[in-house]
């Protein structure tokens, strides 16, 4: 079961369009399910989610349209593993591990999903899973110096393991790193 | 000589050949026996017909499938692909990438499992998930290696009575050893045996014999040539009823000839369906694709595929049996409409007695050398395969038998007069059976007619509806019939294996072990659920207990009768 993570668009106001690099690797038929943590901030990117996959999850980000009603978080059951899913501006401080582990155990989930920081991690920390798929369009951060990587991520979820990609955009060549996750028994 | 009972041993005992076993298939001694997936894969040449070339041919057979299911079902998590992630990754284009053949094989996955989910929803042992994934394996590894063929539906009914057939044999085997009734066997020739019955290689041997069964049928799921259908195209034309088209596939071709088929053998009939526009066409695609597997129950259906198999190319055959499905309901067909008939066609009324209708395939596709039965009642029209009701007898009640009745009360009131004939066909069929069945004692007779007045009288207007109930009955207990004779062979023959080691025996201890062993069959006889009315007592007697089985046949003979008084009160109320 392979799961798409993808947020922080900005599109188009401050990026013109994803890398055809991405474009060619995201085809339909291959996610079953698309997480989408926010920033869309336009109706055809979330039309270009609804191509990946029929089963598209959208957060809340501080520039989507209140008008849309996306929610701030979300919980979705993949297997035998619970993900949430939240943009992340609302935890303070921004990216703050701590408190990314108290919103974990308020959700209960195994795996959190987040974004706002756009720098693409996976780490496990006290059993739980966290995975922040950066800025799929690599735009501008206010709280990052430097340019920006694009970025997404893909969890492929079995059993009793998860195995994320993540997939980097670096100097015009698409990088992948491998992490994997598996569930301890207490949980 | 025709073996009475085959079974696992004589595998080993007989030289076998085609003859022999296309003997035993025609005898129906199959369907007790637990090797019939032996001899379903010796006539298919799975196995070679020399017994001590099998366990080379079986490993050979095996580690086929073994190889081929690594190449064709792909897990992109196994560790011998490469573990880069620029080259292993779900999303990445590159070549050698197992992802590709993953998601390439991914739809053709979901249509077999959404078949394999579906079959035989009636019988419990394709509901367990191991194995569902075993047939999807099988179906898949099937699809990859014959692209040609690729998957189609109809494929997993052909392959779940296969995988059943082998699962049922090799529990009998184990059954068997267990039991110590392989005392007879060298070790090597019970090492042979236990190589073909492995418990551990059901899904190895499934493949291989579905491979071989494919190779007949799948002349049936062939799809038209594309440069046919374009040339049909051209030649199509508006209005054109289905059989009138060119055929463009096998399958068609063969339909066309069935239609001919049965215009030779039953012109009545054929004039009857083809003025209601109804071509073998319409209905029987499905019949050739499944080789009657949606038609028959199971159990017999089994039967039907050891006489198809071992007549190769079965094609000849298929179509005989084919029409002989038509001619069975030939009665029900001539006196349906357009609706009735498709009724019947689509869900075909099971066959009561399975060996006189393959008696009557055999027939058409042999004529001179198969003599035709006689064939009376022999569907169950009121329900279908599933056991359900039968749609037209919910839609409308029977028409025809409404005069008859009125003529029959006026003619005859006493009900006891008019059923006569069908005690005396009971009579007759019973005789005809064979020479092992003796003719019912007359107490039974007069037991029917004693209990038949009580519940007949009440329900005058009724009563050709119970006749036929009747006859259905009848078709039913000879059916029964059928398997206590199979049944009082295999008793017998063990007798004779007993009276041979008696004439042998020298010790005490033998002599108890044998009288065991008496004691064993005696048990069976009697713990039978219908009473074996033909059994031999000679051959007990001659084995020093003559007295058990007479007493202990009477109370089931009873029961029997009992059942079918059940059965004609149930109906009315329906």
């Amino acid at each position: 079961m392979l799961v798409l993570l993808i947020g922080d668009f900005n599109m188009p106001h401050r990026s013109a369009n994803i890398s055809p690099k991405f474009r060619k690797l995201l085809v339909p038929n291959k996610m079953q399910h698309v997480l989408c943590t926010g920033n869309l901030c336009s109706r055809e990117t979330f039309d270009y989610l609804r191509t990946l996959s029929s089963d598209v999850h959208v957060v809340r980000g501080e520039f989507d349209d209140e008008t849309l009603k996306y929610p701030d978080t979300k919980v979705v059951t993949v297997g035998q593993f619970r993900i949430g899913v939240c943009h992340g501006h609302q935890v303070i401080p921004w990216g703050d591990s701590r408190m990314l582990e108290l919103l974990a155990r308020q959700l209960d989930v195994d795996i959190l999903v987040t974004g706002n920081t756009y720098e693409c991690s996976a780490v496990e920390k006290s059993g739980r899973f966290f995975v922040d798929p950066g800025s799929a369009t690599g735009s501008f951060s206010v709280n990052k110096t430097g340019p920006v990587t694009p970025s997404f991520a893909l969890l492929d979820v079995q059993a009793d393991n998860v195995v994320t990609y993540l997939y980097r955009l670096i100097d015009d060549t698409v990088k992948v790193d491998r992490i994997i996750y598996k569930k301890s028994k207490a949980t | 000589m025709t073996p009475l009972s085959f079974d696992a041993t004589s595998l080993i005992k007989y030289k076998l050949s085609d003859e022999l076993l296309a003997r035993v298939a025609a005898s129906g001694s199959l369907r007790s026996s637990s090797c019939r997936s032996a001899v379903w894969r010796l006539v298919l040449r799975c196995l070679p017909y020399e017994t001590k070339d099998w366990e080379i041919s079986l490993s050979r057979s095996r580690n086929h499938y073994r190889a081929l299911k690594e190449t064709h079902l792909i897990d992109p998590h196994d560790t011998k692909f490469s573990q880069d992630p620029e080259l292993n990754n779900p999303l990445a284009s590159v070549e050698h990438n197992p992802w590709n053949t993953f998601f390439e094989d991914n739809d053709l996955r979901d249509i077999i499992g959404k078949d394999v989910s579906r079959t035989f929803p009636e019988i419990e042992f394709f509901q367990g998930a191991a194995i569902r994934q075993m047939m999807a394996d099988i179906l898949l590894v099937y699809a990859k290696e014959h692209p040609f063929a690729n998957y189609r539906q109809g494929m997993h009914e052909i392959l779940a009575p296969l995988i059943f057939v082998i699962y049922l044999d090799n529990e009998a085997f184990l059954h068997a050893k267990e039991n110590d009734e392989l005392k007879m066997l060298t070790v090597e020739e019970e090492d042979t045996l236990n190589c073909l019955f492995c418990k551990d290689y059901l899904e190895q041997d499934s493949y291989n014999l579905f491979c071989a069964v494919m190779l007949e049928v799948s002349r049936w799921y062939e799809e038209p040539l594309p440069s046919d259908t374009t040339k049909q195209s051209f030649t199509k034309e508006p209005y054109m009823r289905v059989q009138d088209s060119v055929p463009a596939s096998r399958l068609m071709e063969d339909l066309v000839d069935i239609g001919n088929l049965l215009h030779e053998i039953d012109p009545t009939l054929a004039k009857h369906l083809s003025s209601l526009d109804i071509p073998p066409q319409l209905y029987g695609i499905r019949w050739l694709r499944l080789l009657f597997g949606r038609e028959i129950p199971l159990h017999d259906l089994l039967f039907l595929w050891d006489v198809l198999l071992i007549d190769r190319p079965i094609a000849p055959l298929a179509k005989c049996i084919f029409v002989s499905l038509l001619v069975q309901i030939r009665h029900l067909l001539l006196t349906s409409d357009y609706g009735g008939c498709l009724q019947y066609l689509m869900r075909y009324p099971p066959i009561a007695d399975i060996d006189s209708f393959v008696k009557l395939a055999r027939h058409y596709r042999n004529p001179k050398k198969n003599a035709k039965p006689v064939i009376k009642a022999n569907n169950f029209s009121h329900i279908t395969v599933a056991g359900s009701s039968h749609p037209n007898r919910i839609q409308r009640p029977q028409k025809p038998s409404t005069s008859k009745v009125k003529n029959d009360e006026l003619e005859s009131p006493p009900t006891i007069l008019a059923l006569a004939p069908v005690f005396q066909k009971v009579k007759n069929s019973i005789r005809d059976r064979s020479n092992t069945v003796s003719v019912p004692t007359s107490p039974r007779r007069s037991n029917e007619h004693r209990r038949e007045p009580l519940t007949t009288p009440q329900k005058n207007e009724n009563w050709a509806k119970e006749v036929q109930m009747m006859e259905e009955q009848v078709s039913t207990l000879q059916i029964r019939l059928n398997e206590q004779d199979m049944l009082c062979c295999q008793v017998s023959k063990a007798l004779e294996i007993c009276a041979m080691d008696v004439r042998n025996a020298k010790t005490n201890e033998e002599c108890v072990a044998l009288s065991q062993n008496l004691l064993d069959l005696s048990k069976t006889l009697v713990s039978m659920k219908t009473a074996p009315i033909g059994t031999s007592p000679p051959r007990g007697g001659k084995n020093g207990k003559p007295d058990i089985q007479p007493k202990n046949r009477d109370p089931p003979q009873i029961r029997q009768v009992n059942e079918m008084v059940d059965m004609t009160m149930k109906r009315p109320q329906l």
